[in-house]
C-alpha cells in the first residue's frame, strides 16, 4: 500500500526537479518551469495528482502569504512611507484605469451584463504578486526602480483586494439575495483592532519570543516559530476578512528592524520557494487544455488583449513617474498578467452567482496563460532591447546614468561583532559609514542594541545569510569572528561565493596569518597585535623613554616584525627549519633594531651633540 | 630620457582642487613617479631604504607642496630629516650630487596678497631661500621654482586645467632634454618652450 500523500507529495518534488532545472538552461526562468510541470502532471495532462487542483492551489497560496512576510521583513517602516506616494499614486491609477478600459470592452464591445462586467474586470486589473516578483527577482530587479514601482502596485493590489471582495456581495444583492454580511463598522472595527495586536504584539510579545528561542540555539526551533508567526498572523487576518497574505506582510514590516530578520529571511526562504513551486504547478495543472482546443481563436485574443492592455497602462504610468525606457519596459513586462486573486475572486463571484462557470474557466484560462507567458515576454523584451542598445550607440550614456540610478550605497558587512568587531564597527559607524552586523550570540545582541547598535542575529558562515546581509553588492566584508576555524571556513567561503568581495580578516596568531595566506588572503590583522605593541611602547616609556622614541621604537619594531613574517611564511609548513629560522631571527633582532635606530634620529649636523667623524656637516663645497 | 620623482606632500589631498590636477596630469606621464609621503607614511614612521632607493633612482627630485607657514608641510620636513643624511645627501661620498630639484609649490594667498607687509610681506620665492640653501648644500641644481598663487580660488577642475596642462608640458621637456642641469639652472622662468629651446 502506498501513502497517498508521499505519493503526491513525490510526484510533485519530482516533476519540479526535472522541469525547473530544464527551463533555467533555456534561459526561462523557474516559473515557466513549475507551471510546464503542473500542466504535465495535471488532470488535463498525465492525471498524477490524485486530489482536485483547487485543493492543492489553496494549500500552495500559503506561498503567497510567505512571500508577503518576507517581503514585508524587507520594508522597514521608514522605507514603507517612503513608497507612499508609489503604492497610493501608481497603484491606485494602474487599478483604476485598467478596470475602467477593461469594463469598457467587457460592457461595450463584448456586450456583458454591468454586474459581469464589473467582476470580470476587477479581477483581471490585478497581477500577480508570485510571477512578477519572482520574475523581478530572478532577475536581480527587485530593487530597480521598475522592481520598486512593481511591488508597490502589487501591495496596492492586495490591499485593494478587501474592498473589491466587499463589493461582490453587494453586487449580488441587486440581482439575487440581500447580503448577510457584517455591518461595515464592525468590519473596520475589527481589521483595526487586529492590525492594532499585531503591530503592538509583535513589538513587545514576538522581539523578545524571537530571543529567547534563538538562545536554545536549536535551529530547527527557531524555524518552527517563523512558521508559526507567519500562520498566526495568516489566521489573524483571515478571521477579520483580510488577505491572509496581507496580514502576513504586515507581521513581517513590524518584525523588519528585528535583529533577527536575516535569520527568519533565511529560515522561511525555501518554504516560500517549494511552495511558491507547488503554487505555480498548480496553476500549470488548472489550465483546461479541451477548453483551449476548443476556443483557441477566444483565448488568444483574450491574452494578448489582456497582456497588451495592460502593458501600454503600466508603459504609460512608469514614463509619467519619469522612468528610463528600459525601467519602464521591464515594470510593463513584470504586472501584465492576471493575478493568483482572479482565481480567488472568480471563485467567490461564481459562489454569489455573478458568473457563470463558461465564463469563470475562459478567464481563469486567460490569466493562468498570461501568468506562463509573463517569463516569456521578459526574455523578448530584454533581448529586443539588446539589440536595440547595440545597434545603437547613444544608449550607452543612458544606461551608465540608469547604473548609477539603481546603484544603492553599497554597505560594508561585519561579521562577528564581539570585542574586536565592536572596535571596527563602532569607528566604521562613527564615520557614517553603513554597516551590517552579523553575530551570533544572543546575549550579545541583545545587550548591544541598548546601545544604539543594529545587530542581525545568525552565524555568518552559511551561505544564506550572507545572501541576505547583502554579501553580493558589499564593498568590504570584515571578517572579526573570534574562533579560528569560523574565520578561516567563512574566508574560504567568501572567496569562493564572492570573489568581488574585499576582505578584512582577523588572524588568531601568526600560524593563522600563514594559514589565510595559504588560502590567499593577505589583509589578517593578528588580534593582539596592535594593543601589545601599543603596550610595549608604554612600557618603553615607563622606563624614561621620551614619547617620540619609544613611538619610533614602535614602528621599528612592527616593520621588522611584519618583514620577519613575510620571510617565515615561505618556511611555516617545515617546523624543524621553521623553528631554527625564528630562532635565528629573533637572535638576530636586537642588532637589528640598533641599526634601524641609527638611521633614524636627528643628524648630528643640526643637533647638540658632538659630531662623530669628520664627515658630519662638512659643506660640499 | 631623464627619471623623475615628484615628492609629493599634502596632508589634506582629499580637500585640495590644484593639487589633485597637478598630480592628475604628471601621473599620466610615463618615466614620472609619484611618491604621495602623507599616503605610505600617515604615521610619521618614514621608511629611510625605501626613500634613499627612491631618490639614487632618480635624475630630477620634484618637491611638490602646498606652501604652509611660509614652509614645507611637516612630514616633508620629517622626511628631510631622515632622509638626506650625511654621506647620502651631503658630505663624503654625496650620493644625490649632480641631480636637480623643482619646487613646486601652491599658496593659498594670492600673488597681490605675498606683496601687502601686514598679510604675507613677500614673494614665496624669498621663503623659499631654505630649499634653495638645501639644494646648493646637497649639491643638487636648483632649478627655477613652481609657483601656483591664490590655490584656494580655484573652484572647478576646468579653471585647473590650462595649469595642470603647463605642468605636464613641463615635466615631459625636462624628462627628454639633454639632462644638462646646471645650464637648465639658469633660467629664471622655466617653462616647457624653454627648457626645449636651451635642450
Amino acid at each position: 500500500m502506498v501513502d497517498g500523500l508521499l505519493l503526491q507529495v513525490f510526484t510533485f518534488l519530482g516533476a519540479a526537479i526535472i522541469s525547473v532545472p530544464l527551463a533555467k538552461r533555456l534561459g526561462l526562468g523557474s516559473v515557466v518551469g513549475y507551471l510546464l510541470a503542473g500542466a504535465v502532471i495535471g488532470p488535463f495532462g498525465l492525471r498524477l495528482l490524485g486530489v482536485p487542483v483547487s485543493d492543492i492551489m489553496h494549500f500552495a497560496e500559503f506561498g503567497v502569504v510567505l512571500m508577503l512576510f518576507l517581503i514585508g521583513l524587507e520594508m522597514a517602516p521608514k522605507r514603507l512611507w517612503a513608497l507612499r506616494q508609489q503604492i497610493f499614486g501608481v497603484g491606485l491609477s494602474q487599478t483604476l484605469i485598467t478596470a475602467a478600459v477593461l469594463f469598457a470592452l467587457c460592457h461595450w464591445l463584448i456586450g456583458w451584463s454591468a454586474t459581469l462586467s464589473v467582476v470580470v474586470s476587477l479581477s483581471l486589473a490585478l497581477s500577480s504578486t508570485a510571477v512578477g516578483i519572482q520574475t523581478l527577482e530572478e532577475r536581480g530587479e527587485l530593487q530597480s526602480p521598475a522592481g520598486r514601482s512593481s511591488f508597490s502596485v502589487l501591495l496596492f493590489q492586495d490591499i485593494a483586494v478587501i474592498p473589491i471582495l466587499a463589493i461582490f456581495p453587494l453586487l449580488a444583492s441587486t440581482s439575487s439575495l440581500a447580503s448577510d454580511g457584517e455591518p461595515t463598522w464592525l468590519a473596520i472595527t475589527k481589521l483595526a483592532g487586529m492590525v492594532a495586536v499585531i503591530v503592538v504584539g509583535g513589538r513587545t510579545l514576538l522581539k523578545p519570543l524571537l530571543r529567547i528561542i534563538a538562545r536554545t540555539r536549536l535551529r530547527e526551533l527557531f524555524t518552527g516559530l517563523a512558521l508559526l508567526l507567519v500562520i498566526g498572523a495568516a489566521l489573524a487576518m483571515q478571521w477579520v476578512g483580510i488577505s491572509p497574505a496581507l496580514g502576513a506582510f504586515l507581521a513581517g514590516v513590524v518584525l523588519a528592524d528585528s535583529e533577527y530578520r536575516h535569520e527568519l529571511e533565511s529560515d522561511l526562504e525555501p518554504f516560500k520557494g517549494l511552495l511558491l513551486g507547488v503554487f505555480f504547478m498548480s496553476v500549470g495543472a488548472s489550465v483546461d487544455f479541451n477548453l483551449l482546443a476548443d476556443n483557441v481563436g477566444n483565448l488568444t485574443l483574450a491574452v494578448i488583449g489582456l497582456m497588451v492592455l495592460k502593458g501600454v497602462i503600466l508603459f504609460a504610468l512608469g514614463k509619467i513617474t519619469r522612468m528610463t525606457t528600459r525601467q519602464c519596459v521591464r515594470f510593463a513586462v513584470s504586472l501584465a498578467q492576471g493575478s493568483e486573486f482572479a482565481f480567488v475572486l472568480l471563485g467567490f463571484a461564481a459562489g454569489l452567482s455573478l458568473v457563470d462557470a463558461a465564463i469563470r474557466d475562459m478567464v481563469v484560462a486567460t490569466v493562468a496563460i498570461s501568468m506562463f507567458l509573463t517569463p516569456l515576454v521578459w526574455l523578448l523584451a530584454e533581448w529586443i532591447m539588446q539589440r536595440a542598445e547595440t545597434s545603437s550607440s547613444q544608449q550607452s550614456k543612458a544606461s551608465a546614468e540608469q547604473l548609477a540610478e539603481e546603484m544603492p550605497q553599497k554597505p560594508v558587512i561585519i561579521a562577528g561583532f564581539g570585542r574586536f568587531g565592536q572596535i571596527v564597527g563602532r569607528m566604521l559607524i562613527s564615520n557614517g559609514i553603513a554597516v551590517n552586523l552579523l553575530d551570533q550570540d544572543p546575549d550579545h545582541i541583545d545587550m548591544l542594541n541598548g546601545f544604539g547598535f543594529n545587530v542581525f542575529y545568525g552565524d555568518a558562515t552559511r551561505l544564506d545569510l550572507l545572501h541576505a546581509a547583502g554579501a553580493d553588492d558589499a564593498e568590504l566584508l570584515v571578517i572579526a569572528i573570534d574562533d579560528r576555524d569560523k574565520i578561516t571556513k567563512l574566508v574560504t567561503l567568501a572567496r569562493r561565493q564572492f570573489p568581488e568581495l574585499k576582505l578584512l580578516v582577523r588572524a588568531i596568531d601568526r600560524r593563522h596569518v600563514y594559514e589565510l595566506r595559504d588560502i590567499g588572503v593577505y589583509e589578517t590583522y593578528r588580534e593582539t597585535f596592535g594593543s601589545a605593541l601599543e603596550l610595549g611602547k608604554d612600557a618603553l616609556r615607563a622606563l624614561g623613554y621620551r614619547h617620540r622614541e619609544a613611538l619610533n621604537a614602535m614602528h621599528r619594531f612592527r616593520s621588522r616584525d611584519l618583514d620577519d613574517i613575510d620571510e617565515l611564511y615561505k618556511l611555516w609548513q617545515d617546523r624543524a627549519a621553521y623553528r631554527s629560522r625564528a630562532r635565528a631571527m629573533n637572535q638576530q633582532l636586537h642588532a637589528l633594531i640598533e641599526d634601524d635606530r641609527e638611521q633614524t634620529g636627528v643628524d648630528p649636523m643640526w643637533s647638540e651633540q658632538e659630531r662623530t667623524g669628520d664627515d658630519g656637516g662638512r659643506s660640499p663645497e | 630620457m631623464n627619471r623623475i620623482l615628484i615628492q609629493f606632500a599634502h596632508p589634506a589631498f582629499e580637500r585640495s582642487t590644484v593639487n589633485r590636477a597637478l598630480v592628475a596630469a604628471a601621473s599620466n606621464l610615463n618615466g614620472v613617479e609619484i611618491n604621495d609621503l602623507y599616503e605610505h607614511y600617515p604615521d610619521f614612521a618614514i621608511d629611510v631604504e625605501r626613500e634613499q632607493k627612491l631618490l639614487l633612482e632618480a635624475d630630477l627630485i620634484v618637491w611638490q607642496f602646498p606652501t604652509m607657514w611660509y614652509s614645507v608641510p611637516p612630514l616633508m620636513r620629517q622626511w628631510q630629516d631622515d632622509v638626506l643624511q650625511c654621506k647620502f645627501a651631503y658630505g663624503k661620498n654625496n650620493q644625490l650630487s649632480g641631480k636637480a630639484l623643482l619646487v613646486s609649490t601652491t599658496t593659498g594667498g594670492s600673488r597681490h596678497d605675498y606683496k601687502k607687509p601686514a598679510l604675507h610681506g613677500a614673494p614665496v620665492n624669498d621663503y623659499l631661500a631654505a630649499m634653495r640653501q638645501t639644494a646648493r648644500f646637497c649639491q643638487l641644481h636648483y632649478l627655477s621654482p613652481q609657483i601656483v598663487y591664490g590655490a584656494s580660488s580655484y573652484e572647478n577642475r576646468e579653471d585647473v586645467e590650462p595649469i595642470a596642462e603647463d605642468y605636464a608640458r613641463l615635466l615631459l621637456a625636462l624628462r627628454e632634454c639633454d639632462g644638462d642641469w646646471e645650464r637648465l639652472a639658469k633660467i629664471e622662468d622655466l617653462t616647457a618652450e624653454e627648457v626645449q629651446s636651451h635642450g
